[in-house]
């Protein structure tokens, strides 16, 4: 089995699986700047939001933490900031000078400084182009794994879940953490009721109260709001595809952790540390504010394991989508990458798990996602933590 | 109808179709890692790759899947009869419970 991949190296030390030149914007009122570009310069890809004005203090610290990440994800060659004006404390100047320290070409685009919507479009446009000349003759080059942050996350769970797909995942999670890599996943809503679990695989009790506590702080939260969260979770597609609670959700979702331990649990956002092994984050079950917490990490590629078929693709991040179900690969195989439904039909683990592996490796190489292929951007969205103000 | 279905722990009270039954299939239970089966008929029709219970469960008892406690069941529940959100209910998140 390949312990190696071939991708961009950066300044600081990451190394992409693409060289986009990446079109952040610093607030809604700039998306349409970066849009635009998006449509007229090939090789750029969009991060757009409805975020970055009015939100409270440690609101908008997630949302330019979130930001920062996406600048600094080494699928980004360059990056080119967007704003409209200022937003104290997530400017467009200050998103920019973070993301700097990597060493990657990065420039600013303030819409009022340049003098209104289409000075300001020039200006990005001419960017966008002189980025992708000065980035694209960069070569790819062997890299171990040892560099990978392998994503993952599901979504759309039903109950073969837990038998076949997620096991996949668990499977090449094992993989990448033996080669010496790293496994990030999340969805802390989808650890309610793995609690005894989380306490066995934790490395340490301080990793395994961490976890405990974004339960009890993501519970607290429901209750808080005096309903049943069966109105919420399990979802009405779970539901319909026999996930009967949560806790029957969570079990067949920490199948995706394999069996190595968990060596570190961050917030939402949050950079993971640099020693191998399985990271969880701190994540709604949300399909894309999990994955961009995920990508803002510095995750490459992503695995999504779904019961009954999905769209998800982050802009940035590559993802790939894969199932257990038979009727949701035949009716979804347009939008999917692999199929494991022969799970059902005696396929073994390993056989199943080498195949996803191999996607991945491949994806890491270069080859496109069904997704990627048709430019299809939706699953960039910031978790916020307080109210619009 | 010869149909199979997954038990994913030995100690699980419940079991996983694989595709759909109906009332009276006699289904062939494996268990992970065990050469033995053991064989249930289904008291009712089932949709595909969902729950059955494997033993008599009384109300107010564990469900077990995965040897882990997924809720309790809400009414009593025969051997063979389909387990879902009709006769089971989770005991996280419940803050409907408070009020």
């Amino acid at each position: 089995m390949r312990d190696f991949f071939f991708g961009y190296p950066r300044p600081d030390g990451q190394v992409g699986i693409r060289n986009h030149v990446l079109l952040l914007s610093g607030t809604l009122y700039a998306n349409p700047t970066c849009e635009r570009v998006v449509g007229m310069v090939q090789n750029t890809i969009p991060i757009v939001h409805p975020l970055g004005r009015c939100q409270i203090a440690p609101d908008l610290a997630r949302t330019f933490k979130t930001l920062v990440g996406h600048g600094l994800n080494p699928n980004a060659g360059a990056v080119i900031v967007v704003d409209h004006f200022k937003e104290q404390g997530c400017t467009a100047d200050d998103i920019a000078h973070e993301v700097s320290q990597s060493g990657k070409p990065v420039a600013v685009v303030n819409i009022r400084h340049e003098g209104g919507a289409l000075a300001a479009l020039e200006k990005a446009l001419r960017l966008a182009v002189d980025f992708n000349r000065q980035i694209n003759t960069q070569q790819r080059e062997k890299t171990p794994l040892a560099k990978l942050i392998y994503g993952f996350n599901c979504g759309t769970s039903d109950v073969t879940s837990g038998l076949a797909h997620n096991r996949c995942v668990g499977w090449v999670c094992d993989r990448v953490i033996e080669a010496g890599g790293r496994a990030l996943g999340a969805e802390t809503t989808e650890m309610m009721g793995g609690e005894e679990l989380i306490k066995a695989r934790a490395k340490t009790p301080a990793v395994a109260d961490k976890l405990l506590g974004f339960i009890d702080r993501m519970e607290k939260s429901i209750m808080a709001c005096g309903v049943d969260l069966r109105g919420s979770q399990p979802t009405g597609d779970n539901i319909a595809g026999g996930l009967s609670t949560i806790e029957e959700k969570s079990l067949g979702a920490m199948q995706k952790w394999g069996t190595k331990p968990i060596v570190g649990a961050v917030e939402y956002a949050e950079p993971i540390g640099p020693e191998p092994g399985l990271w969880l984050m701190d994540t709604p079950g949300h399909g894309g504010e999990s994955i961009t917490g995920i990508a803002a990490a510095g995750s490459q590629v992503m695995s999504f394991s779904t019961g009954g078929g999905h769209t998800i693709n982050h802009p940035l991040m590559i993802t790939m989508r894969l199932t257990g179900n038979r009727e949701s690969w035949e009716r979804m195989k347009d939008t999917m990458e692999v199929d494991v439904s022969d799970m059902f039909e005696g396929a073994s683990l390993d056989e199943a798990g080498e195949r996803l592996f191999d996607e991945v490796i491949d994806l890491c190489d270069g080859k496109m996602t069904k997704a990627e292929a048709l430019r299809e951007f939706n699953a960039f969205a910031i978790n916020r933590c307080g109210p619009s103000v | 109808m010869n149909r199979r279905a997954m038990i994913i722990h030995s100690l699980d009270n419940v079991a996983n179709l694989i595709g759909p039954g109906a009332r009276g299939d006699v289904v062939q239970c494996i268990t992970e890692g065990q050469s033995e089966t053991e064989s249930i008929a289904l008291g009712e029709d089932i949709p595909a790759n969902q729950k059955f219970a494997r033993v008599d469960i009384k109300a107010g008892d564990p469900i077990t899947k995965y040897g882990l406690n997924i809720g309790r069941a809400s009414c009593d529940i025969c051997k063979g009869q389909h387990v879902h959100i009709h006769n089971i209910e989770s005991n996280r998140g419940r803050g409907d419970l408070n009020q």
